[in-house]
């Protein structure tokens, strides 16, 4: 069966500053909690919806992020979609090794939160912008 | 509990006490700042358990009794919200290291089939060596019966020729000779043991005064130069060094060849100067590759593998070899020969 994302249960959070981690980290936690995911599930998607978060407020400057449900034939989870129109990131795969963030090597950033979640996606175009998205299950 | 983690403890009290006022998100999110922080100026874990217990103690504990619960589980939210950047930070590393045993793995398994590669490589230019000093013989030796045996038929101009083709048998039993003695350095295992070299020296400079008695010569040898090596593999190494400083001082009416070791960085440097022919600084990168020669045949003979070997010598003892010099004014090789167990 297809993924599904029901629209009803979409949730868009626009990203300009620190303020609006909150809000994203909130949407995030709430979603997970409906949709069935553990405190720890809940706790790590939490946290990589954080670093994507810093990321666009510290790179891109500004961005949405979009929460969903959704659910295969045997599960359901949490799809998050965060979309910046920033200057876009030159070298994906440098981008996704440790060590080439300002925090060198403590693992934050995307390649921390690729570790949080079950599904992780990046597509990014020099001068658009790019687009991260998230799957967790319960 | 030392000033930045206290530092640290006063701010985290200051984010507990604000969540617990207003249990909300971006109050929450202050935990996970700070936890963020705390990696990046290198806290552990222990320091936040550490940190979590005192702000407990300092509101949770103090709290009215009705508080006391709802403060303990949102103290626990907080506290799990500190510790979630250690957790992504954990995987990341965790991610790393078995990477970092996987290309480990490969890298063993490459050094291994470089290694086999090697040791075939060795054991075959032996053998070639080996096999071809017998038909050399067969040459020279017939060469020089027919110089002998068959004089009168040959001729003034075929003698000439014959003597060259002995000269050049010679000379390549001697290159040949050398290619072994390259080889057997690199083979076998390295016993260090506490070895004289002042003694080595000595009988080296000796035998080579002996070799040609008529040359004006003068060593210089250090008493009580001693190292931990390979005896058989040091002594290969000083009648190389020793015996290219008697052939390039030929030329010069007095030599003068000093052995002797000095402190370099810390680490016991030997040397062997001499007032000979000396090189070029410019070409001193080629000096220790095999068959390369900085001056002609008709200079100097020689094979353009002593340096080789003498490299092998000391690479295998994990030390260092440089040299330097300038055209007609001598030359000094450096070395050193790495710990105990390098």
């Amino acid at each position: 069966m297809m993924d599904r994302a029901s629209p009803e249960n979409r949730v868009c959070v626009r990203i300009r500053d620190e303020s609006d981690v909150g809000v994203a980290r909130r949407r995030s936690r709430e979603l997970a909690a409906q949709q069935g995911l553990s405190e720890a599930a809940a706790e790590a998607l939490a946290t990589a919806v954080t670093e994507i978060a810093r990321n666009i407020v510290v790179h891109a400057g500004s961005g949405e992020i979009v929460f969903g449900a959704v659910a295969d034939a045997t599960r359901q989870g949490v799809i998050v979609t965060a979309r910046d129109t920033g200057s876009g990131i030159p070298d994906i795969e440098q981008a996704m090794q440790d060590g080439f963030s300002t925090c060198s090597g403590l693992g934050f950033g995307l390649p921390g939160a690729r570790r949080l979640v079950d599904e992780f996606e990046i597509e990014s175009n020099v001068g658009t912008g790019t687009t991260v998205t998230l799957r967790k299950w319960a | 509990m030392s000033e930045r983690l206290d530092k640290f403890g006063r701010e985290y009290i200051a984010a507990l006490e604000a969540y617990l006022k207003a249990v909300d998100e971006s109050a929450l999110s202050r935990a996970y700042e700070l936890g963020r922080r705390a990696m990046i100026e290198g806290l552990g874990v222990l320091d936040m358990a550490l940190l979590h217990r005192t702000a407990l103690e300092d509101l949770v504990l103090s709290a009215p009794a009705t508080e006391q619960r709802r403060f303990a589980q949102a103290a626990a939210n907080f506290f799990n919200e500190l510790l979630s950047s250690f957790e992504m930070s954990f995987r990341g590393y965790r991610g790393a290291n078995e990477e970092l045993q996987r290309l480990n793995e490969t890298l063993r398994q490459q050094k291994e089939t470089v290694e086999s590669a090697n040791r075939e490589l060795e054991s075959f230019s032996y053998s070639v060596s080996h096999d071809l000093r017998a038909p050399l013989r067969t040459i020279d030796g017939y060469s020089q019966m027919l110089l002998e045996d068959c004089a009168d038929a040959l001729g003034d101009e075929g003698k000439r020729y014959l003597r060259h083709v002995r000269e050049a048998t010679q000379y390549m039993t001697q290159l040949i000779d050398a290619l072994l003695s390259l080889a057997r350095v690199t083979r076998g295992e390295i016993h260090r043991i506490e070895v004289d070299l002042t003694a080595l020296a000595r009988g080296i400079s000796e035998r080579l005064r002996s070799v040609s008695p008529g040359r004006d010569s003068h060593f210089i040898i250090n008493e009580g130069v001693r190292a931990n090596g390979d005896a058989r593999l040091l002594a290969v190494l000083l009648e190389n060094l020793l015996g290219n400083a008697w052939k390039f001082t030929s030329k010069r009416t007095q030599a003068q060849i000093t052995f002797g070791c000095e402190e370099r960085d810390g680490k016991p440097t030997y040397f062997v100067q001499d007032n000979g022919a000396g090189f070029d600084m410019a070409f001193a990168a080629k000096l220790f590759g095999p068959f390369q020669r900085l001056h002609s045949l008709n200079e100097f003979e020689g094979t353009g593998i002593g340096l080789a070997t003498v490299q092998r010598v000391v690479h295998r003892h994990g030390g260092q070899l440089w040299a330097e010099g300038k055209i007609d004014e001598g030359a000094t090789f450096f070395f050193t020969l790495g710990g105990q167990n390098p």
